[in-house]
């Protein structure tokens, strides 16, 4: 925790600063909650955020954010959304159904121009976690295996990224648009599908595939190493309530640092969420994906949170080159907490 | 007894040893039958529990089959494309009516089929009909599945919002009408119903059931947060269990099997015993705890180790019964030793018993008892009569002591007289003998004899001689005529022809004058004041007591003042060394010659000395005696 307490510290100044305030305080807790005194909820000030997917522990950061408070102690009264194909992040969000989405990196800077213009509050994960998995077969051993093949690639936007990997490479594969099931592939009605290191991979060893058995192609090591997860909202929204978008990513951050450092108690509240939505509450797989959220999220231990520029021109590059976007997307106004930097 | 070794009583020995080997013979068999019974105890368990789960299998499979042979039926009917409305929804009706275990049914066409997707159910005995609108269902397993496949397909449990509102299983089939996929043919049953068959089983005590998917989900089991949300791997991770992880995949490879598990949460070691239902591929699972299939064993295993030590007791026991009875004639044995050892011999030992050998050795010892008590009292007899003789014999010797003239009583002696003699026997009594007196005024009589012969009648022989000496010397004024009746008295009364060597010498106290006769004696020496020595041995008769005629006769000398008469007997001469050498006269005459200012004690006791530091020996053989006469000058006119 001792090497968590630094970087928050070190992020609520960055993020205090970026929302006008003064210089702050050597200790940011107490004079945040001096400048946001305890208020009813009919004071708070009310944020629907979206998450990209059914929930899971891909999103624990917020759910501890609402369970320990530190929304509240905020002034906000947060409204955590399942996401998912029948509640596409980005649509909710360009739509008003969300004051705050999850989204993609790739989906918000590819939509940027031609949507409603949205800005990234904070890039929660650091890493590229997509992969291609299937099972291994004399057919299937190296990337251009891909060839002829069908792969399951998740329909609508969580998809986008992978269509365009193999479209940017042209691969002449077979998409077949999927839901999440990875029964698919167990069934042989296709020969890959796209993969969360953190989550389907793990589901499809746990119907007794070993890795050995199975060909992973990381689309990183293929020339697409793009971040996903970030904290979005419209220019919009952020222009009106630019304090309570501030205060929003720092309590989903701090969120972020207590789940990490209390594993086993956000797994208690994941699984509450997993089984009010009547969604399969299973703790080994959750400990699993919460783990890798760990290195995703921690990536930077010094700078929790912020979009590297790298980054971004990593994606804007693959996107202006590909031809799904036609002209640059500025960092600054794309990312617009310019103090907001890794020191 | 001395060896330190604990000695134990023969029953404690007999039974201890009994039980080591009993605890040996009842750990081998143990380990032996005990491994037996309990792989067959296991077999019988597994092939009981294995049957239960066939039948329930069969159970289960029976109805999953039907639903398909159902679906098989209508899914012909409804691709050859002839039913109008009406028709199909009769046989729908029929479908849903005939199959109770079926809650919808969904003709789910797809996209440019140009029909509408509807689910269908019965109401209160009327089929409903309701269109799905959500295009959505076409990523749904249940159709994604069959459609790429063109196979039909058993789902896992899904949640059919559009239809029944619940849990259900779905059989999906590809719907071809015409030559062309035109969606897919699901029949759906509740998972209520299977997983009420499945949890119905129980095996044991708390034995249970629980139905995975075909690719390991846990589908129905008692414990509800497990099914649907977890497979079979996900446990295996949750425990770091490597076997169950391969239990799992032998699962999902349709394989059946039996196998036990270490360690499970929280009954401990389990059995799983898995068999998949041939139409789905799904897997009916049980889970029986190993404490329990072995209880019956365990039972066993108690009561065969209560009936071990049950045994034990009893032969314990007998034998300690068995071993006391044959046990107490050697007790009694023991007793009587004791008191034997006590030296009672006064006592009854009973020989009652029937074992051989502790009555060969009861008798034997009562047979030694009866002996040696004969012989102690025999012994006491002997013991007494020696002990009566023995007082006779020292009280004799006490007199023969007696006779022989005491150092402290100068009466016996003249006053120009100096004598010192010692007489120490070799036993109790002796046959040696010095005396000395006054005749008269004027002549001292001084004598040393040595009787040949042992034991009382050499001793008895020596008091006649004495007493004789005394009483006849005063009326024979010389030593040869004293020796001559010495000798007749001997000869005719001596009973054990015992004979007497003998030196008798008068001194005539005015003149100094010695006259001396040697009867077969060790010569007399004359150690004159001034040290020189004389010998004579020259002997004038044989020994006393042999010859009833004897001639003895008799020499003389003269004696100055402070001369010494030195007598001896063969004791003294005759003591032979360590090294068999004699002592001899040379010895004597060593001792003498180194004498100078001498006294009669002083040369006695150097002769005695000299004896017995030359024969070094406690034991002595023969009397040792010893006479020093000193004549001091002649008596004062």
């Amino acid at each position: 925790m001792a090497g968590l307490c630094l970087p928050l510290a070190m992020l609520l100044l960055l993020l205090a600063s970026a929302c006008g305030q003064e210089a702050p305080q050597p200790q940011p807790q107490p004079r945040v909650q001096a400048e946001i005194p305890s208020q009813g909820n009919e004071d708070l000030f009310p944020i629907r955020y979206r998450l990209k997917w059914l929930h899971q522990a891909q999103f624990a950061g917020s759910y501890m954010a609402l369970e320990k408070g530190f929304y509240q102690k905020r002034g906000l009264d947060v409204q955590i959304l399942s996401g998912g194909s029948d509640f596409p992040p980005y649509r909710s969000l360009v739509n008003g159904h969300s004051d705050i989405s999850n989204l993609n990196l790739m989906t918000a800077v590819k939509y940027y121009h031609t949507g409603p213009e949205i800005v990234n509050l904070a890039q929660i994960s650091q890493k590229n976690s997509t992969i291609l998995v299937g099972k291994k077969t004399p057919r299937l051993l190296s990337i251009e295996d891909l060839n002829g093949k069908k792969i399951g690639i998740w329909r609508d936007e969580p998809g986008e990224y992978v269509r365009l990997f193999l479209e940017y490479n042209q691969y002449d594969a077979q998409i077949v648009p999927v839901d999440w099931s990875v029964n698919l592939l167990l069934n042989n009605a296709i020969d890959l599908m796209n993969a969360m290191d953190y989550n389907e991979l793990h589901r499809i060893l746990m119907t007794g595939w070993d890795e050995k058995d199975l060909i992973q192609f990381d689309l990183s090591d293929h020339g697409f190493d793009i971040v996903d997860d970030g904290l979005y909202t419209t220019k919009e929204f952020y222009g009106q309530h630019p304090e309570e978008c501030a205060r929003f990513t720092e309590a989903t951050l701090e969120g972020w640092i207590y789940a990490l450092a209390h594993p086993e108690e956000t797994l208690d509240v994941v699984l509450g969420y997993l089984r009010e939505a009547h969604l399969p509450a299973n703790r080994a797989h959750q400990a699993w994906m919460l783990g890798h959220m760990r290195d995703r999220v921690l990536r930077y231990p010094d700078a929790i949170g912020y979009l590297h520029p790298d980054d971004f021109d990593k994606v804007q590059a693959i996107l202006l080159e590909h031809g799904w976007i036609s002209q640059p997307v500025d960092y600054k106004s794309f990312y617009p907490h310019e103090i907001r930097k890794k020191n | 007894m001395r060896s330190g070794k604990k000695t134990k009583t023969l029953a404690f020995q007999i039974i201890s040893f009994i039980f080591f080997f009993l605890v040996i013979v009842l750990a081998v068999t143990f380990l032996i039958i005990g491994q037996l019974i309990n792989r067959v105890t296991i077999d019988s368990a597994n092939e009981s529990i294995g049957n239960l789960l066939s039948e329930k299998v069969q159970l289960i499979d029976k109805k999953l089959v039907r639903i398909m042979t159902q679906g098989r039926t209508f899914r012909n009917v409804v691709s050859s494309d002839v039913l109008d409305e009406t028709e199909l929804r009769r046989q729908l009706l029929h479908l849903l009516y005939d199959n109770p275990d079926l809650i919808s049914v969904c003709l789910a066409y797809g996209e440019g089929s140009g029909r509408e997707p509807r689910v269908y159910q019965l109401l209160e005995g009327r089929l409903s009909s309701k269109l799905i609108a959500n295009p959505d269902y076409q990523y749904k397993d249940w159709y994604q599945i069959p459609y790429l496949t063109q196979k039909s397909y058993w789902s896992d449990p899904w949640f059919d919002a559009d239809g029944s509102a619940q849990l259900v299983c779905s059989y999906s089939l590809p719907l071809v009408v015409n030559g062309s996929l035109m969606g897919i043919l699901r029949l759906d049953l509740p998972l209520e119903n299977l997983q009420r068959i499945a949890l119905s089983i129980k095996a044991k005590d708390t034995g249970y059931a629980f139905l995975l998917s075909y690719n390991g989900t846990i589908v129905a089991h008692p414990e509800d947060s497990l099914a649907m949300n977890y497979t079979i791997f996900d446990l295996a991770e949750i425990h770091q269990d490597a076997r169950l992880r391969e239990i799992g995949k032998s699962i999902v490879n349709d394989e059946s099997g039996i196998a036990r598990i270490k360690d499970w949460d929280p009954e401990g070691d389990v059995w799983i015993y898995y068999r998949p239902l041939p139409s789905s591929h799904w897997t009916l699972a049980m889970i029986v705890p190993h404490a329990e299939l072995v209880s019956d064993y365990n039972k066993l295993t108690l009561i065969y180790l209560i009936a071990a030590v049950i045994a034990f007791l009893i032969v314990a026991a007998i034998v300690y019964g068995r071993t006391h009875a044959i046990n107490q004639p050697l007790k009694n044995l023991v007793d009587s030793l004791k008191l034997v050892g006590r030296g009672d011999l006064d006592f009854e030992l009973s020989t009652s018993t029937n074992a051989y050998e502790i009555k060969f050795l009861t008798e034997a010892f009562e047979q030694m008892r009866a002996s040696l008590k004969e012989y102690i009292t025999n012994l006491r007899q002997v013991t007494a009569e020696r002990n009566r003789i023995m007082n006779e014999v020292l009280f004799a010797s006490a007199i023969q002591r007696n006779l022989i003239p005491k150092h402290d009583n100068p009466g016996l002696r003249p006053q120009n007289i100096s004598t010192y003699g010692i007489l120490e026997p070799a036993g109790q009594i002796g046959g040696d003998l010095y005396d000395y007196f006054l005749i008269d005024a004027n002549h001292f009589c001084f004598g040393i004899a040595d009787v040949v012969g042992k034991g009382i009648g050499a001793a008895m022989s020596m008091t006649m001689v004495t007493t004789l000496l005394r009483t006849v010397a005063p009326l024979y004024g010389t030593p040869a005529q004293i020796m001559g009746q010495l000798n007749g008295f001997l000869v005719k009364n001596n009973l054990e022809s015992n004979f007497v060597t003998m030196t008798l010498g008068i001194i005539d106290l005015n003149t100094g004058e010695l006259v001396f006769s040697n009867a077969g004696h060790v010569p007399l020496y004359l150690l004159r004041k001034d040290g020189r020595l004389r010998k004579f041995a020259a002997t004038h008769s044989t020994a006393l007591g042999f010859f009833e005629e004897l001639a003895v006769e008799s020499e003389s000398l003269k004696l100055g003042p402070g001369d010494q008469i030195i007598l001896v007997t063969d004791g003294v001469t005759e003591a032979l060394s360590p090294d068999e050498s004699l002592f001899g006269t040379a010895g004597l005459e060593t001792i003498l010659g180194e004498l100078a200012e001498t006294q009669p004690e002083r040369t006695a006791q150097a002769i005695l000395a000299a004896v017995r530091d030359f024969s070094r020996s406690d034991d002595q053989k023969d009397d040792i005696t010893i006479l020093v006469v000193e004549f001091q000058g002649n008596l004062p006119g």
